[in-house]
C-alpha cells in the first residue's frame, strides 16, 4: 500500500505551518495531548552544496513562492515530517516539524489506549518537497498516566550511498539538555519522561 | 521505502501537455524548463544516449478511464558531474522515450512521474531515496537501453519499481527516435543497432 496523500494535505501542512511561524508561543499541552521531545541526525553530511542546485525546484505547475522569512538567494534549512497513527489504526497522521536541526517537539492527542505508534520520519532537503527521503522508526510508545511530556532520544541515521538508504540506526540518550529546552519552552513545570520504544509488528502494514 | 504524493493540477498547460501526450505530436528532450537543441547533444564517443518506455501499471482505475503515461523526470545525481533536471524526450506516440545525450559518468535518479486518468493530471512526487530500476548511470559512450518498463507494485509487496515488462520493442523505439536524431553523430549508432536487431 503506498501512501498517496492529496495536495490539500500539502496545503494545509503550509498553512499550519504558516500559522506556526506568526504565533512564536507555543501554547502548553492540554490533559489530552502529548509533547513528544526527540533529535535527529543525519550521517554522513549530505554533500548539501550539490543538492542547493535543487533547492529552489518546484514541479512546472506548483508556482515558486519562497518560504516565509526568506530573502531572494537564501535557502531554507533542511526540515522534518513526522508520520504516527493511533495505535491499531490504518490511517496515520502527517505532521510537519519545520527544521530538521535542534530537539523536535511535537504535540499530539492521547489516544484512549495510551499508545502511539510512530512509523517514520521524512527528511526534506532544503525544504523542498521533492527532495525527501524517509527514516524509519518502527517504534510504538505508551503515554504514561498523567505525562504530557515525554522523551524517546536521539536517533542517528546513517546513510549507506548517494541513493539515500539507511545502513545503520542507533539511538542515544540526550535526556539532560532536552529536558533543559523543554522548560525553556513550556515552562519550569513541564516535566519530561523517558518512555521505551517497543518494536512494532514488522509484518503489521504501515 | 517509497511513499508517493499524488496531487492533482489543473490549468491550461496541464490540458496542452495532456493533449501531447495522446497525439502523435513528438516532445523533444527537456533539461531544466528548456528543450535541448540538437547541436548541443553531447558525442557518442564521450556521452550516453539513454532510452527505453514506461508506463505506470495503474490496476483497476484503467476500468474506467482512460490512463496515459506522460513522462517521467529525472535528477542527476552525481557531484562530479553538472546538476541538471531532466524530462525525456517523447516519441511515437508517447510510446518511447529518450533523454538527451548525457555526458558519461552521470547518473540518473527518477524522482517524479506525471500521468493522466480521464481528464485529470496526476504527479507521483517518488523522492529522492532509493534506487529504482530506471536509475542508470551512464557508465559507457553510447546508447543504452532501459528497456520497456512498468511501474508497477509487482509482487504485492509495497515496493513499487519500474520492472521490464512492458510491450514496447527496442526496434521500435529506436525506429520512432531516430527521426529526431537525423543529422547528428547519434544517427549512425542508431542505425547500426536497427540493423543489428533487424537481423
Amino acid at each position: 500500500m503506498s501512501m498517496k496523500k492529496p495536495l490539500s494535505a500539502l496545503l494545509a501542512g503550509l498553512l499550519v505551518l504558516a500559522a506556526a511561524s506568526a504565533e512564536p508561543k507555543v501554547s502548553k499541552p492540554r490533559s489530552s495531548e502529548v509533547v513528544i521531545v526527540f533529535r535527529v541526525e543525519v550521517k554522513p553530511d549530505v554533500d548539501r552544496d550539490f543538492y542547493s542546485n535543487y533547492a529552489s525546484f518546484t514541479s512546472p505547475w506548483v508556482s515558486a513562492a519562497l518560504p516565509r522569512g526568506l530573502r531572494k538567494g537564501e535557502l531554507p534549512a533542511d526540515s522534518l515530517s513526522f508520520v504516527w497513527f493511533e495505535d491499531g489504526a490504518s490511517m496515520g497522521t502527517r505532521a510537519y516539524l519545520g527544521p530538521a536541526a535542534g530537539l523536535q517537539m511535537v504535540k499530539v492527542g492521547i489516544p484512549k489506549n495510551r499508545t502511539i505508534d510512530i512509523a517514520s520520519l521524512r527528511y526534506f532537503l532544503y525544504d523542498n518537497s521533492y527532495l525527501y527521503f524517509d527514516l524509519p522508526v518502527l517504534r510504538k510508545i505508551v503515554v504514561p498516566e498523567g505525562a504530557n511530556y515525554v522523551y524517546i532520544g536521539t536517533f542517528t541515521y546513517t546513510l549507506a550511498d548517494e541513493y539515500f538508504r539507511i545502513s545503520d540506526i542507533t539511538l542515544s540518550d540526550e535526556y539532560d539538555g532536552a529536558q533543559a529546552q523543554v522548560a525553556k519552552v513550556y515552562g519550569e513545570s513541564a516535566r519530561l519522561l523517558r518512555v521505551n520504544l517497543i518494536k512494532l509488528d514488522p509484518d503489521q502494514d504501515k | 521505502m517509497k511513499r508517493t504524493t499524488r496531487f492533482l493540477a489543473l490549468g491550461a498547460a496541464i490540458l496542452a501537455m495532456a493533449a501531447l501526450g495522446q497525439s502523435c505530436m513528438t516532445i523533444s528532450a527537456y533539461e531544466g524548463a528548456k528543450p535541448v537543441p540538437k547541436s548541443a547533444y553531447g558525442d557518442p564517443s564521450n556521452s550516453t544516449l539513454i532510452y527505453g518506455s514506461t508506463v505506470l501499471d495503474t490496476g483497476a482505475t484503467l476500468a474506467f478511464a482512460k490512463y496515459v503515461p506522460l513522462t517521467v523526470v529525472f535528477m542527476q545525481i552525481n557531484p562530479g558531474q553538472k546538476p541538471a533536471i531532466l524530462s525525456p524526450g517523447l516519441v511515437g506516440m508517447g510510446k518511447a522515450f529518450y533523454l538527451a545525450p548525457l555526458p558519461v559518468g552521470s547518473s540518473i535518479k527518477a524522482f517524479y512521474q506525471t500521468y493522466s486518468i480521464g481528464r485529470t493530471t496526476y504527479l507521483d512526487s517518488l523522492g529522492i531515496q532509493g534506487r529504482y530500476n530506471i536509475d542508470v548511470k551512464a557508465a559507457k559512450p553510447g546508447l543504452l537501453y532501459l528497456g520497456s518498463l512498468v511501474y508497477t507494485d509487482k509482487d504485492g509487496t509495497a515496493e513499487q519499481d519500474f520492472y521490464p515488462i512492458g510491450t514496447v520493442k527496442e526496434l521500435d523505439a529506436l525506429k520512432a527516435m531516430l527521426p529526431e536524431f537525423a543529422g547528428t553523430a547519434w544517427e549512425a549508432p542508431i542505425k547500426d543497432r536497427i540493423k543489428e536487431l533487424s537481423k
